[in-house]
């Protein structure tokens, strides 16, 4: 029972211990046992989605009056839950096609760059206490320019393929991405500046009271900014098949095709994680302090209800207007962005640092009410005038 | 510190043959039957007209340019952030003035009329 107690740490020091009495340097043993866990680190995420595909195509059907996968030849198991692996041997069995027209290099150097970057936000997501890939000091920035380096695989694949559609749609992901890494920052600077630290292993610390009770406007602006940048519906147009037949992913084909596929919805979790990390309060719950391996099941937990409401948010939305979604993002989560930021700073000055953590927390929630009790008053303003500008006009 | 890089080091090796592997089976498993007809680049079924890479829409790059001033911005207001406990209100305030500038030069592109999509 001891060692189940904090299950994987144990195997990695037996791990560790076995490869020392092997009779390696202790410089390889150590290189060793960080490419066993980055490995085991990698798998989580790849094996999660493999499910997560799979239930959000069931969940969304049921959404719509379908009944989604349901037979997969002979042994599609029950529900059709092997539906995924299916799909995996037809994509690695489809034959590759390069146009000729497309910049070679480009073009296959894409694929592999995004499915890299969704790999490596995982490194500093904290999946129990002291159970992460590598507590960055600067965690939270670690992300936040991966984000940018996803960005380029985008932009190589739309310029690589050299369509017409798969341009368009890479420029479309760019403005779209670029713009809401604004709010999304912003969302993050407020939730540095109370914890003080960049640190994700900090941060679930700092979570006394889930900062989702605390700063539900951040955490709101934190949600769809973040929407944005793994676009998803509603924010999904870089890749709308209706119109531009699936933007940059038009003229891949096969495995490559299955990698941004892949990409799009490890991005998604490593998305759901975040935020149940940032403003959930991560691996923190009841019984972890006594049994750590808890935290994870928690964390899981907190994930997948943030991705039910993504999966509840494709099932249920339209899709915006390229105009619309710059509009939105510029004329209103900005602007609110920066002012929840001054409001914070004020906020949180006016409680003591010694205070008590549901002190502090009442305080910043009381700010954000008043808050968001201004901008729906704007906005309702903002909607007067428009009506009345229009039976005018 | 430098150790917690390793891990990041490592990671990115163990990332990248995450990135490649895929392909790599695929291209052993895949069938390969080339053909020019496979290889046109695809325009809903006509012939292509034209190259893609042409002149863009001037509308993407303003909104790049206003980004620009933001992710400066940010660049300014992350280590306030990091360092807000330690300092005293009147950094608050200064913070919050140099939002305000930001505001104003939000203000100004929006009453510019570069945030409409033409």
């Amino acid at each position: 029972m001891e060692f189940l107690k904090d299950l994987i740490v144990n195997v990695g020091v037996l791990l560790e211990g076995l490869l020392a009495s092997a009779g390696l340097p202790e410089v390889w043993v150590r290189v060793i046992m960080l490419g066993i866990g980055g490995f085991a680190l990698a798998f989580v995420p790849l094996v999660a989605v493999i499910f997560l595909i799979w239930a959000e195509r069931k969940i969304v059907a049921r959404m719509q009056g379908r009944l989604g996968p349901n037979n997969s030849g002979a042994y599609g198991g029950p529900w059709g839950i092997l539906q995924t692996f299916a799909d995996a041997i037809k994509m690695l069995t489809k034959e590759d096609l390069i146009p000729a027209a497309a910049d070679r290099w480009v073009f296959n150097a894409a694929p592999v760059l995004i499915l890299t970057v969704a790999v490596l936000i995982w490194a500093v997501i904290p999946l129990g206490k002291g159970l992460i890939g590598s507590d960055l000091n600067i965690g939270i920035l670690y992300i936040l320019s991966l984000g940018s380096g996803g960005m380029v695989a985008l932009l190589m694949a739309g310029w690589g393929s050299n369509n017409k559609y798969a341009l368009l749609g890479a420029l479309r992901a760019i403005a779209q991405l670029i713009s809401y890494e604004i709010p999304q920052m912003l969302a993050v600077l407020a939730v540095v500046m109370v914890t003080g630290s960049f640190s994700m292993q900090e941060i679930v610390e700092a979570q006394d009271v889930p900062f989702l009770f605390a700063m539900p406007v951040t955490a709101l602006l934190f949600f769809i900014a973040s929407l944005a940048e793994v676009g998803r519906l509603p924010f999904d147009l870089a890749e709308a098949d209706s119109e531009i037949v699936s933007g940059y992913l038009v003229e891949y084909s096969g495995m490559k095709f299955g990698q941004f596929y892949l990409s799009e919805f490890m991005n998604s979790f490593a998305f759901s994680a975040i935020t149940a990390t940032l403003f959930l309060g991560g691996w923190r719950g009841p019984f972890v302090a006594r049994v750590p391996i808890l935290g994870s099941v928690w964390l899981l937990l907190k994930t997948l209800l943030v991705f039910f409401m993504l999966m509840w948010f494709r099932g249920t939305m339209p899709r915006l207007r390229i105009d619309q979604m710059l509009g939105f993002n510029w004329k209103f989560l900005v602007p609110v962005a920066l002012v929840n930021i001054c409001v914070m700073a004020l906020a949180d000055k006016a409680v003591p640092l010694g205070a008590r953590p549901w002190v502090r927390a009442g305080t910043l929630l009381g700010a954000n009410v008043l808050l968001a009790l201004a901008v729906l008053g704007a906005l309702a303003a903002a909607g007067r005038q428009a009506r009345q500008s229009a039976v005018s006009s | 510190m430098l150790d917690q890089f390793t891990f990041i080091g490592v990671f990115l090796i163990v990332a990248l043959i995450f990135g490649i592997a895929p392909i790599a089976i695929a291209l052993v498993l895949r069938p390969r039957k080339p053909n020019p007809r496979k290889a046109e680049t695809y325009e809903c079924g006509l012939q292509p007209h034209g190259d893609a890479w042409v002149q863009f829409k001037v509308q993407y790059y303003v909104f790049a340019l206003a980004f620009v001033v933001f992710g400066v911005e940010a660049a300014f207001l992350l280590p306030w952030a990091l360092a807000y406990h330690a300092l005293g209100f009147y950094a608050v305030i200064e913070a919050i003035i140099f939002i305000l500038i930001l505001l104003g030069a939000l203000v100004y592109v929006w009453r510019k009329g570069a945030l409409e999509w033409m």
